[in-house]
């Protein structure tokens, strides 16, 4: 089969970082990491494994970032991956092939990817703490087991992804889609999922002002759902682009401020929480007062600095973006001492006293509370017009997307 | 007009450049000739309003902070700057003796000796109402630290207008004093400010007996925590990191169970997955790390290094407290989003809750202290008189050859 493959092939990293400088397609070209190439028929690493045939595949921001090389070379993660990858792990699609132990899927099954290579689909029979909590992103043993390094499919060299019209994967990583779920409505469940855990876990108080720092997939996404499960609280969302701003008003936000400049945003942030700008001598303005809680979406240096400021003494920032990390200015984090709390990824989550997947409460949140989130769908792609697709995320301004999609014949 | 000798910090763009560039030579400089360190005769401070009393420091610790300030450690894009006012008369570490009293102060008398709560928050500066932090007990996040009846300050220590423990009178508002019985030598006493960062940092972790827990740094602040960890009672496990020897000796008198020596990334790494019995994961580039390991790790170093050590070597979920006014710095955080661990910063203290009582960290730690509940033992003070606060200074860029964990100043 034809796929998108990257290959950590340092000369070709380098000679597209330095071309990148000029033009974001030398990620793309000749000498990118980057390639559409043949490569072998998908292989069931083991017998409780099944292949889907692909629907669709969305471009997360992580596959952004290894195809435009952004990250830095310190980044400890990188000790859980292997090469290459075939990326894409928002899958939607049918069971196309299950090996020979299969005992809980079938073939013509329509699923999505539940992407953590944890325990189980390693072959341990014995999990580890967190997946024997169901908290599968956290698993002890992403570099152990049956299949080569990597935390979920696109990272493993062995578990390709949706950058492929097939996808291997174990079968507990297949949440079957219900009927009355389109696959646009299904190919969400994994970005939603983000949102839902950090909000979960992270609840905001009842009627608190709650600030989305950054309008993407994952902000968009938070917006919907604090407007959906969290009616009084008042949500502020800082946006980059036009478009978003029209999403987020759509989803819920009652107010939405522009990226920068950092003060405007301290600034309104100070109006609508009925607090006073301090501003001092040196480096930014910062708020007596503010907000309790910030989802920060960015979770860029600039994001945290800003978010530092405009939250209240002893708030909460709860990041689900994955920056590069950088200086910033974190003086209000003693001074006001605030925290600064990670949510990573999802699994299975407590929702009105019930444990579930959070695919599987968000397809219940679909079907009976009629939230639908498929607005944020902007753009599908045929994998052969990869370029476009990368393309049109790179510059979401002028593209207006937010999330792309990868879109193979049904 | 009376007057008084004082050590204080008086910014000055040419002296600064000067010292940064002679420092890189000889550390000295920053006490020396050129430097933003003054010595010299100044005005006595004059009572503010009649609730506040004149004071004469007899024992006043320096603090890593004044050191900080004294070494030029800050950057030119930290906020505090606006909470402060200059000249700063520095030392906010004090024990002292009443010298006057204004008219609307009861209960206190000239001769006592007390023990300075150093924030300037809403109360010492008349404002009132009292802001939301003030109201909830939380002095220390004051709102008001450039408004009301003082020029800006955070605290005694950082501004123009109270005098400091470095000089030889300061003014204290009546709420900022806490008399001393008898039996507190003040040896103890000027510890009071050090063990009560502790103590509201180690409170903040919400330690279990089960809990495993990293203090990085055995100076004065770790071994705070470690003493304070104890007296509440909690029977955690403390794994420390010392730098010197002495430090280790004292963070195990403190309570700590295990300490290691300050070594290389990897071998503290790789020691310490050993000790959780994980595997330790590592590439080339990458500072190794493990899955699992601390409930709770506190940094009081505060580098970008050791930050980054506290979020590799903490499980998932686990809490990471960044004590004390560390200048910003980059760190890799990659591991806070992954491992989902709260990073939350804590400085200084107020109202403290303690065997479910809510009471002023002085007074809770005046009880510890009658209870028998920390043996302050393993917290000597050095102390120097004030003229020799180049010596004073100098022992604590040496702390391998003096092995000091607390100097202070001592006035007669």
């Amino acid at each position: 089969m034809k796929a998108l493959v990257v290959d950590l092939d340092i000369p070709r990293i380098v000679v597209s970082k330095i071309l990148g400088f000029f033009s974001p397609r030398a990620y793309l070209g000749r000498w990118a990491a980057l390639r559409y190439r043949d490569v072998p028929d998908v292989e069931l690493p083991a017998d409780d494994w099944v292949v889907i045939k692909v629907r669709y595949c969305g471009i997360c921001g992580s596959d952004y970032n290894q195809v435009f090389a952004v990250g830095n070379w310190d980044n400890p993660m990188t000790s859980l991956i292997s090469f290459p990858q075939i990326l894409g792990h928002e899958v939607v699609g049918t069971i196309d092939r299950v090996g020979p132990a299969v005992k809980g899927r079938r073939v013509g099954e329509r699923v999505v990817l539940n992407p953590w290579l944890s325990c189980g689909p390693r072959g341990f029979e014995e999990l580890c703490p967190s997946c024997r909590a169901g908290n599968f992103s956290r698993c002890y043993n992403f570099h152990k087991g049956i299949i080569p390094p990597g935390i979920h499919t696109g990272n493993s060299s062995k578990a390709t992804g949706g950058f492929a019209p097939f996808v291997p994967a174990h079968e507990s990583m297949c949440i079957p889609v219900p009927e009355g779920i389109s696959d646009e409505q299904a190919v969400l469940a994994d970005p939603f999922s983000v949102s839902l855990h950090a909000i979960l876990n992270f609840p905001p108080g009842p009627r608190d002002i709650v600030v989305v720092y950054g309008c993407g997939t994952l902000g968009l996404l938070a917006v919907a759902i604090l407007k959906e499960l969290y009616p009084e609280v008042r949500i502020v969302a800082v946006y980059r682009y036009e478009h978003q701003k029209a999403l987020a008003e759509r989803f819920g936000a009652s107010e939405t401020i522009p990226w920068r400049p950092a003060r405007a945003i301290i600034a309104r942030i100070a109006e609508c929480a009925g607090a006073d700008v301090l501003v001092p001598k040196a480096g930014k303005p910062m708020l007596n007062g503010g907000v309790q809680t910030i989802y920060d979406s960015v979770g860029t240096a600039e994001s945290m600095e800003v978010g530092l400021r405009i939250c209240d003494y002893r708030a909460r920032i709860v990041v689900t973006g994955v920056g590069t990390p950088k200086r910033f200015e974190w003086t209000p984090l003693y001074f006001k001492e605030v925290s600064i709390i990670g949510s990573n990824a999802f699994g299975m989550e407590d929702f009105q006293g019930e444990r579930k997947h959070a695919m599987e409460i968000y397809f219940d949140m679909v079907r009976h509370r009629a939230v639908d989130v498929t607005p944020i769908l902007t753009h599908r792609f045929g994998i052969e017009h990869y370029e476009d697709a990368f393309l049109a995320c790179w510059d979401q301004g002028k593209s207006g997307a937010v999330k792309v999609l990868f879109e193979y014949p049904g | 007009m009376r007057t008084m000798k004082a050590l204080y910090f008086k910014p000055d763009l040419h002296r600064a450049i000067a010292t940064k560039l002679l420092s890189r030579f000889d550390k000295a400089a920053y006490w020396g000739k050129a430097s933003l360190l003054r010595f010299g005769e100044v005005p006595r401070p004059a009572l503010p309003s009649p609730e506040w009393a004149m004071l004469k420091p007899r024992l006043s610790g320096i603090c890593g902070s004044d050191l900080a300030a004294i070494t030029l450690k800050g950057s030119l894009d930290n906020p505090i700057s606006s909470f402060v006012s200059l000249p700063m008369f520095l030392g906010h570490e004090i024990v002292a003796e009443i010298v006057e009293t204004g008219e609307a102060v009861e209960g206190l008398c000239p001769g006592q000796r007390v023990a300075v709560y150093p924030i300037l928050y809403c109360v010492p500066r008349a404002i009132s109402p009292l802001c939301p932090s003030c109201q909830a007990g939380e002095f220390h996040l004051c709102w008001n630290f450039a408004e009301g009846a003082l020029p800006p300050g955070q605290c005694i220590g950082v501004n123009n207008r109270t005098g400091g423990g470095f000089s030889e009178y300061l003014v204290a508002h009546k709420s900022q004093l806490f008399p001393l019985p008898d039996w507190m030598p003040d040896a103890h006493a000027v510890l009071f400010d050090p063990l009560c960062v502790g103590l509201h940092a180690a409170l903040m972790a919400r330690l279990a007996d089960s809990d495993t827990v990293l203090v990085v740094g055995s100076g004065i602040i770790g071994l705070s925590i470690i003493l304070m960890i104890r007296a509440l009672g909690k029977k955690s496990r403390i794994y420390a990191i010392a730098r010197y020897d002495f430090q280790r000796e004292r963070a195990l008198r403190c309570g700590a169970d295990t300490v290691l020596a300050e070594a290389s990334d990897a071998m503290l790494s790789a020691e310490l997955a050993r000790e959780f019995g994980t595997r330790l994961y590592r590439s080339r580039f990458v500072k190794p790390f493990f899955m699992g390991g601390f409930d709770a790790a506190f940094d009081c170093v505060g580098s970008g290094a050791t930050l980054h050590q506290c979020i590799r070597w903490t499980r998932h979920r686990g809490r990471v407290i960044l004590v004390g006014a560390s200048p910003s710095r980059r760190f890799e955080w990659s591991l806070l989003y992954w491992k989902e661990i709260r990073l939350a910063g804590s400085i200084s203290y107020a109202m403290e809750t303690i065997d479910g009582a809510r009471m002023h960290a002085f007074d809770a730690l005046m009880h510890l202290l009658r209870d028998g509940r920390v043996d302050l033992g393993p917290l000597s003070v050095q102390t120097y008189p004030l003229e020799e606060y180049r010596k004073a200074l100098d022992s604590l860029l040496h702390k391998g050859r003096d092995q000091p964990v607390k100097v202070a100043f001592e006035f007669r």
